[in-house]
């Protein structure tokens, strides 16, 4: 009895304390009721803001991504590479031009050193006709005393002697001429040589130097071309990364009506609890293990809506960051090919007008060398007049020294004397005939070599010079193509820059302005606080649970396995118990059943 | 000529999400707000595929699905249900009620593009 009594005190006593917390307890709950109610209807403005912006951020970031695309497929592009196949091929061909070029220039500088040597040559046979000219108007003059000694008996040897006098002068003169020509003929070559060989050695050196420049700047760019070919995969990583986190942001913006639905779920619980109170359906236990899960629940629910929003901020911080990334990855290709294409087409520029000048140079050598073997052929012919002159005049005075011999012996033993130097001057006639042979010899020669050279270079100026003009036409063609190329990457890359800039600032901007996850984060720390009040209110009156609370009734209301592992784990029972969702036999992901 | 898909959901927000992974997909997409609007809709819109939430005011997905199940223009196009709910039960209530497919939320957007790329042909 005593023991029903103490019992019969303590059932009432608990009974005024609930009834007296029981008003307090219904007072948060519908504090607690409002809170959520507010809470799961108001963030869905916010959320639409966000999913508004990301379609915008997707769609620009798509963009950037198209562009990095094109710009590196701009510079791995076919027309860039064949463009560039074509300069390496024009490079090799200028090269084996300058080559051939100065072995023409070696030979033609042999054939005026040829040509040089051969004139020396007839410095010889014209000395000869010094000699020769000497020793007649010795015997010129012997020929007058001897006359003058013997009378009336040689009166015609002084004109003979005169004669002979007449044409010694005019063999002088003529060697003279040839001499002089000779000279001025040997003095232009020795000109011309020197420019052939000045010209040649400049040319080769300087284009030769200019061509392997240019075949390490087209190295470069190749290399790059290689790069950006290569980095075309990359960029397609990077987009497909972009679209995972668009997609992570995608399942995320979900977690709102996640969140939602279990926070109207735990509303719903709690507006039921507080008639359940008021109505003195539910007591303290109920109310303690009530609150206490609808605690797990939002705590979960809370923890769901941060991580969500939490990746939300994350993924597009990630959009940015990897926009920017490829911006950099894509200027670090582009925009070397860029700086390098730059200081590419700049040098080229300088250089194809030097290689040009130099090439085209090449054929006014080739023309000067023209000019240069018909003055040759000129002066040549002029000599050999001269030397024709001078073959003339020895047939002459030999004609006069055979005369000569003929009247001293009509003289008879007083004219043997005449007869002597007549026969000298005979001799002499064929040494002046002998060395204009020598003469014309070494004339023919130089002939020959001049029409040498003259076929061979002459005969190709008007091609080679076509074949200069059609190098330098097609380069510029070709720089043209790659400068075209260069000057997009340029304004694709400052495009690319200032999107990727105003992308970062805008996804950095829409982030920061995330701030549902701290409101809700506010009401849902003062539900839990007003909710684990009431727990632990609720376990002074009822200690221990005695398990009669209808919790099935509240499973009722899930329809998130989440909701329903909480739940189960609230029990004492292990989330494992809770079935999972039934095997497929696609790949679609474990939460999708196709019928 | 895009195909037309309708998504019927009552929180604008995954209606959003589902309307941006479609239309990125190249698809017109035609929004109702729950199962009546959408049955409404039905009535004027002709369209290839229908993804719809289950629970919704007004007419849940279920009753959506009979009712469109019931107009010519629906009888044989894919019907998928997109909810948070993953019971056995209720997916066994939407295969009876018509439906081709259950995708629980939340889903990614690849794969919802793969079952509707897959429910389409």
């Amino acid at each position: 009895m005593i023991s029903a009594g103490k019992d019969t005190v303590t059932a009432a006593a608990s009974g005024a304390e609930l009834s007296r917390l029981s008003s307090g307890w219904s007072t948060t709950l519908q504090g607690v009721v409002a809170d959520l109610a507010v809470i799961s209807g108001a963030t869905e403005d916010e959320f639409l803001a966000i999913g508004g912006r990301l379609q915008e951020f997707y769609q620009r970031g798509a963009g950037i991504s198209g562009l990095a695309q094109e710009m590196v497929g701009e510079v791995a592009g076919e027309h860039v590479t064949s463009a560039m196949a074509e300069l390496d091929e024009m490079l090799d061909t200028m090269g084996r031009y300058v080559t051939r070029a100065q072995l023409e220039i070696d030979d033609s500088a042999g054939t005026l050193r040829e040509i040089l040597k051969l004139l020396d040559q007839v410095g010889e046979p014209l000395s000869g006709f010094k000699k020769v000219n000497k020793v007649l108007r010795m015997l010129g003059i012997s020929t007058k005393i001897e006359s003058a000694r013997l009378g009336q008996k040689a009166a015609g040897f002084d004109t003979l002697a005169s004669d002979v006098g007449d044409l010694s002068v005019q063999v002088n003169d003529k060697a003279a001429i040839i001499l002089g020509r000779k000279d001025e003929l040997a003095r232009a070559i020795g000109h011309t040589l020197t420019g052939v060989l000045d010209s040649g050695a400049q040319q080769q050196s300087q284009v030769l130097a200019i061509l392997a420049r240019t075949r390490v700047s087209l190295e470069g760019l190749t290399a790059i071309n290689a790069r950006c070919s290569s980095a075309v995969a990359g960029i397609s990583a990077v987009s497909d990364e972009v679209s995972s986190n668009i997609g992570d942001v995608v399942m995320s913006m979900q977690s709102h009506d996640i969140v939602r639905q279990q926070i109207e779920h735990v509303e719903q619980t709690l507006a039921e609890l507080d008639r359940r109170l008021a109505g003195g359906q539910a007591g303290a236990d109920d109310a303690a293990c009530i609150c206490d899960l609808q605690t797990s629940q939002l705590s979960h629910a809370a923890g769901e809506l941060d991580g969500a929003v939490r990746t939300i901020i994350d993924s597009l911080r990630e959009v940015a960051r990897k926009q920017s990334g490829l911006s950099a990855q894509t200027s670090g290709m582009a925009g070397i090919a860029d700086q390098a294409g730059g200081n590419f087409f700049s040098g080229m520029e300088q250089d194809i007008s030097v290689v040009s000048e130099a090439l085209l140079e090449s054929s006014k050598v080739n023309r000067s060398l023209c000019v240069a073997m018909g003055s040759v052929a000129d002066t040549v012919g002029e000599i050999a007049d001269f030397v024709g002159d001078i073959e003339k005049i020895g047939e002459e005075i030999k004609l006069i020294a055979l005369n000569a011999q003929i009247q001293s012996a009509y003289t008879g033993e007083e004219g043997a004397a005449l007869g002597v130097l007549a026969e000298a001057i005979q001799r002499l006639s064929i040494d002046a005939i002998d060395h204009t042979g020598a003469v014309s010899g070494t004339l023919q020669a130089i002939i020959a070599v001049t029409q040498r050279l003259n076929d061979g270079v002459c005969g190709e100026t008007t091609v080679l010079e076509a074949e200069v003009r059609g190098m330098v036409s097609k380069l510029t063609a070709l720089l043209e193509v790659l400068r075209l190329v260069n000057e997009t990457l340029r304004r694709s890359l400052s495009r690319m820059d200032a999107e990727v800039a105003q992308l970062s600032t805008d996804i950095e901007r829409a982030t920061a302005g995330i701030t549902v996850q701290h409101k809700v984060a506010q009401v849902l720390e003062r539900s839990l606080s007003g909710l684990s009040g009431i727990v632990k209110e609720a376990r002074r009156i009822a200690p221990f649970s005695v398990g009669r609370t209808d919790m099935e009734e509240i499973a009722k209301r899930y329809t998130m396995q989440s909701q329903r592992r909480i739940h189960e784990s609230h029990l004492d029972h292990k989330a494992a118990a809770i079935p999972v969702a039934s095997s497929q036999d696609h790949d679609l992901g474990g939460n999708v059943d196709l019928f | 000529m895009a195909k037309v898909i309708m998504t019927a959901d009552d929180s604008a927000s995954v209606r959003q999400m589902v309307s941006f992974t479609l239309k990125q997909g190249g698809y017109e997409v035609v929004e109702a707000v729950d199962g009546k609007d959408a049955l409404q809709k039905l009535a004027v819109h002709k369209v290839d595929m229908l993804i719809t939430d289950l629970n919704m005011p007004n007419l849940d997905g279920i009753g959506l699905i009979k009712g469109a199940r019931a107009l010519a223009s629906c009888k044989f196009i894919p019907i998928v249900m997109l909810t948070t709910e993953s019971q056995d039960g209720r997916k066994q209530e939407g295969k009876a009620a018509g439906a081709t497919g259950w995708i629980v939320k939340p889903f990614k957007p690849e794969q919802l593009m793969a079952v509707v790329k897959k429910v389409l042909g």
